[in-house]
């Protein structure tokens, strides 16, 4: 070790009793000073505290503004709330007595009557199966490669009836379930339209993940999604239901709601915010934290596009796949994408990175298709994206006035696809790891985590030597994990950067072990944290994980 | 010189008195002008606490109604930013709480966004390459809530002791691991943007 290291560390241990409270003496004091004045890894964590400190009292600003509007609405209506349920509580203490008296009398006349009237049960459930409409059930959200029946599915073209199996791959897909159910699939999963005509409707997740939103459900009726036998019976509720990657475990996480969990005779309730997990025999119930939510309402995010029954529907396809498509400053998905979107004026962008594809005003009217191509711009002359109106010829789709590089086409001006005049301001500088990075945090901040983790992945794709792009592995690792709820590519990142090495292995070990505990490897799991242990024994987290690896083992 | 700035002081005390008694009775402008005057410094506190924006807003706003109904307990033995302070971190951190029950899911994990990931070229500040909220986001809940409150908000480990419902000599133990922890990230950042800067150049 270093002189100057072990003076680091001296200053650094004193500084830190300083903070808990404890009096240094003169002498002490006199090094901290002269060692900080000198060494620049002491100024820089000097500034950091400096920073803290003092920037408390910031000037009110937009968001202040908005946060004393908000409180001030929130603290209203809460105590409109209070008047109303005190009024409600005192009249219900002056019913009068005759008045209850009567309802009793009017509820037992009505009981007899029944009583002599009723049908037998058989003609009552044909009776109430039969008042129920036939359930509309509607691809009506396509990301990504999905498939129908084994054939690539598009919005408004794809047919589903019961028996029906929708799959995923690299993307997402949602149905729409009358009255008011939307189904959304994550990536790499595959679900079962197996009772939708009936009033108990059922889906059988096969493999992977689905979560569902649901209107309060008219008497009579549920939704059911089964997963190795495991049912999840919804009670006006959002849920989501995942089966773990070796098909062993089943996750029930409840949104909003409640939902009754488990076999036919051996059923609980699951309340909002709390996460069932079934292993065989055994089932779990834990809190989950609105972060670990997250994800689950992620996939149910496309569900606004379709509020309205009134709709239009929206193709995209281009190359490169993957491509990201922003609907009103939203990111709705990746192309190839088929979905319902509301009627009227929007404005659409798609990007593959940074690079903007198409940037255009859109406007739909009631049942029309948007089909909408995009094209990588060749370097020297960019080729604009194309857009054909299918179904609607009248339908109007205005340019942006601003807009430079998007031309509107007919499907048959589609091929050639003309150059556009180079723009003189158009050539850009490329974009350097920082920026890339600033990007992502930026991203990260504002909850687009699926674009973060592409600026992640573009750092590393443009910038592989450097140390840059070594070390974001860990952080796209730690996305996927948490946010995108992506074990298995999480792994991947994690791996892939504890082979290459660096000083981010403590923390790639922990978020490590954290997918491994989400994917339910016991075993796995164990052994990473008897490495961790080895390898990192005086960590911060090394007495939690200890006591993990105590309750895996007495698990097993 | 002396007696103009008591004037003042004792001016300015009143005033906020006569405020804060306005606002406890219910007078709806005082209240919009209190929340004002607070709302900047009750948001920053929040977000610093809380790792999570959205949760940081709620959390913001849950705190300044705290704020409001409370004013009739507010004496002027200090500031009224004082007094509105430990009112935000004890909402901040129930809100935390009912946040994270978990014990060890998650919440343990070191969000190291960013970090390895410095600048390609000389950081604009020659002093530190982040602001200083891209490294609380980093450490763990209980860490970062310490940390905040010693060197934010100035309190004392007994203080934040009694607002964390913690033995003294976890919030030390937990002081000492964060600002280790931030020290491992400063100078990490640091030496990556070295080498770099060392392979641009």
């Amino acid at each position: 070790m270093s002189e100057a290291h072990n003076g680091f560390e001296h200053w650094a241990t004193l500084m830190d009793r300083q903070a808990a409270g404890e009096q240094l003496t003169a002498v002490e004091l006199a090094f901290c000073e002269r060692f900080a004045s000198e060494h620049p890894a002491c100024r820089e964590e000097l500034v950091v505290y400096e920073q803290l400190a003092s920037d408390l009292d910031v000037q009110p600003n937009e968001a202040s503004r908005a946060l004393v509007d908000a409180t001030l609405k929130r603290m209203e209506a809460e105590e409109a709330k209070s008047a109303f349920a005190e009024l409600g509580l005192l009249r219900k203490r002056r019913v009068p007595m005759l008045a209850l008296a009567s309802a009793v009398a009017a509820v037992a006349a009505l009981f007899t009557l029944y009583l002599h009237r009723a049908p037998k049960r058989e003609d009552s459930d044909l009776r109430m199966a039969q008042s129920v409409p036939v359930s509309r059930v509607e691809l009506v959200y396509a990301s990504g490669q999905v498939q129908v029946a084994g054939e690539a599915a598009t919005v408004g073209r794809t047919f589903l009836r019961e028996g029906s199996v929708i799959e995923t791959e690299e993307g997402s897909a949602c149905v729409l379930i009358d009255p008011d159910i939307n189904v959304c699939l994550a990536a790499r999963s595959r679900l079962r339209l197996s009772q939708i005509t009936s009033n108990a409707r059922r889906l059988d997740l096969l493999v992977g993940k689905a979560s569902t939103r649901l209107a309060t459900q008219p008497e009579g009726m549920s939704l059911s999604i089964v997963a190795d036998g495991i049912a999840s019976t919804a009670v006006g509720t959002a849920f989501s239901v995942e089966r773990s990657a070796d098909g062993r475990a089943v996750v029930t996480t409840v949104l909003n709601g409640k939902v009754r969990v488990g076999h036919a005779d051996d059923t609980r309730i699951v309340t909002a915010h709390e996460r069932s997990v079934v292993l065989g025999s055994r089932a779990d119930l834990t809190s989950v934290s609105r972060v670990e939510e997250a994800p689950s309402w992620a996939l149910l995010g496309p569900t606004v596009l379709w509020h309205d029954p009134v709709s239009a529907t929206l193709e995209l396809h281009g190359t490169p796949v993957q491509a990201q498509a922003l609907l009103d400053d939203q990111l709705i998905g990746v192309a190839p994408l088929s979905s319902l979107i509301p009627v009227g004026s929007h404005h659409l962008v798609v990007r593959n990175g940074e690079q903007v594809l198409i940037d255009r005003e859109l406007h739909v009217t009631a049942g029309e298709t948007a089909e909408i191509a995009y094209a990588l711009p060749a370097p020297a002359a960019p080729t604009p994206d194309a857009v054909t109106k299918l179904d609607a010829p009248a339908a109007k789709l205005d340019a942006r006035s601003n807009e430079q590089n998007a031309k509107l086409l007919t499907k048959e001006q589609l091929a050639p696809a003309p150059a556009l005049p180079e723009e003189p301001n158009s050539a850009q500088a490329p974009k350097t790891a920082a920026q890339w990075l600033a990007e992502a945090r930026k991203l990260m901040r504002e909850g687009r985590f699926a674009e973060a983790a592409s600026s992640y992945q573009t750092i590393m794709q443009q910038f592989p030597d450097t140390e840059t792009a070594r070390t974001v592995l860990v952080s796209l690792g730690q996305l996927q994990l948490v946010q995108l709820q992506a074990p298995e590519l999480a792994l991947h990142s994690l791996d892939n950067y504890l082979t290459r090495g660096g000083s981010l292995a403590e923390e790639a070990r922990v978020a490590r072990i954290h997918a491994l505990s989400t994917m339910h490897r016991d075993a796995d799991e164990a052994a990473a944290i008897d490495e961790f242990l080895v390898k990192h024994p005086r960590s911060l987290e090394a007495a939690a994980l200890r006591a993990r690896l105590a309750t895996l083992r007495g698990v097993r | 010189m002396h007696s103009v700035m008591n004037t003042l002081m004792d001016g300015a005390v009143a005033a906020d008195l006569s405020l804060m008694k306005r606002v406890a009775a219910g007078d709806k402008h005082a209240q919009r002008v209190l929340a004002h005057r607070l709302a900047a410094r009750v948001g920053r506190i929040s977000q610093r606490l809380l790792r999570n924006r959205a949760d940081a807003e709620d959390a913001a706003q849950m705190a300044l109604i705290e704020i409001l109904r409370s004013s009739g307990t507010y004496k002027d033995i200090s500031s009224i930013e004082r007094w509105a302070d430990r009112i935000t971190v004890r909402t901040v951190l129930r809100h935390a709480r009912d946040q994270r029950r978990k014990p060890w899911h998650f919440s343990s994990l070191v969000d190291v966004e960013s970090l390895g990931a410095a600048p390609e070229e000389p950081a604009q500040s020659e002093e530190t390459a982040r602001p200083v909220e891209d490294y609380l986001q980093e450490l763990p809940a209980a860490r970062r809530e310490v940390l905040v409150m010693k060197h934010s908000l100035g309190y004392t480990t007994e203080e934040i002791a009694e607002l964390t419902d913690n033995p003294v000599g976890t919030v030390k133990d937990r002081l000492v691991a964060a600002r280790k922890q931030l020290r491992k990230l400063i100078t990490r950042d640091a030496r990556v943007r070295a080498r770099d800067l060392e392979k641009t150049s």
